[in-house]
């Protein structure tokens, strides 16, 4: 009987890790993601990006005043959204959805990644920032972390 | 005002999906190029100016598809690689969104410093781009 918690204790970490994957990734469909940025190659690689990893884009806007008629219609608990962006730009849409959506989490996504530019756009409240390219592993990391907070 | 020849990081690479990527050319013979697609970027802040990028059709015969799948990569290729290289230049900029010209300007190489040129590859070709540089660093 020495033998039993030698086989079974290292099984249980393993099962429960295999649970937590199931159930994260069944959540994943069910999160309403909004994508802004003015390129639709841009929003299409992240729809893309998303879909392949058991997401749903709920809407997307080619630009803040858009995506901000598209955020009260859809309620979202993420939107994610580039910087440069002609008249408002992502940083400002940034401090729009905080202000007035308390509970939307914003990914900010920027070509230009340097500090004082991060240091804005969490400072705006925006949740995370990634650098494009976007490395997908590091979008569904991300977005992983939101479900996991909804919880 | 203080100007300054531009000293931006030469990216040796930018992967833009997996498989479209942008590489560093080292041509010995300069390039005149025709019949381009140009998109410029305004950068402000630490750098001022403009940085316009070349995709070099050189008359090559594209169909409707082609352009609708070739020009939006092209555009948010060079976004990137703008962006990224002026991550890499210290100070502070902003950039602004890409104002694309579809008006056909020749370019040629030959003596200009203020110059890189990349070769954008796709899954079945490849064209060469071609960045210029008209940015003067604000002390």
């Amino acid at each position: 009987m020495r033998g039993g918690p030698f086989y079974f204790l290292p099984l249980l970490p393993i099962s429960f890790k295999f649970d937590i994957l199931f159930s994260m990734k069944d959540k994943r469909a069910d999160l309403k993601i909004v994508v802004v940025d003015d390129s639709e190659f841009s929003r299409q690689l992240i729809r893309g990006m998303l879909e392949e990893e058991g997401f749903k884009v709920s809407a997307e806007a080619d630009g803040a005043e858009a995506a901000l008629a598209v955020i009260k219609d859809t309620v979202p608990q993420v939107v994610i959204t580039d910087i440069v962006m002609p008249q408002i730009s992502g940083i400002e849409l940034t401090e729009k959805i905080t202000q007035n959506f308390n509970d939307i989490a914003v990914i900010v996504i920027s070509s230009l990644a340097q500090e004082h530019i991060v240091l804005e756009a969490i400072g705006a409240g925006a949740r995370d920032f990634l650098a494009k390219p976007i490395q997908k592993q590091q979008l569904v990391d991300s977005l992983d972390k939101v479900i996991k907070d909804l919880n | 005002m203080e100007v300054l020849a531009p000293n931006l990081s030469l990216l040796k690479e930018v992967r833009i999906l997996s498989d479209v990527r942008l590489i560093t050319r080292h041509d010995l013979n300069h390039i005149e190029s025709n019949d381009n697609l140009q998109v410029q970027f305004e950068v402000k802040g630490s750098w001022q100016g403009f940085v316009t990028t070349t995709l070099c059709l050189d008359g090559r015969e594209l169909n409707d598809s082609d352009r609708k799948s070739l020009y939006p990569l092209f555009t948010e290729a060079m976004n990137i690689l703008v962006g990224r290289q002026l991550s890499h230049s210290g100070g502070e900029v902003t950039l602004s969104p890409p104002k694309v010209r579809m008006i056909p300007r020749s370019v040629t190489t030959k003596g200009r410093s203020d110059i890189q040129t990349y070769e954008l590859e796709l899954a079945t070709t490849s064209y060469t781009v071609i960045t210029e540089y008209s940015l003067m660093a604000v002390s």
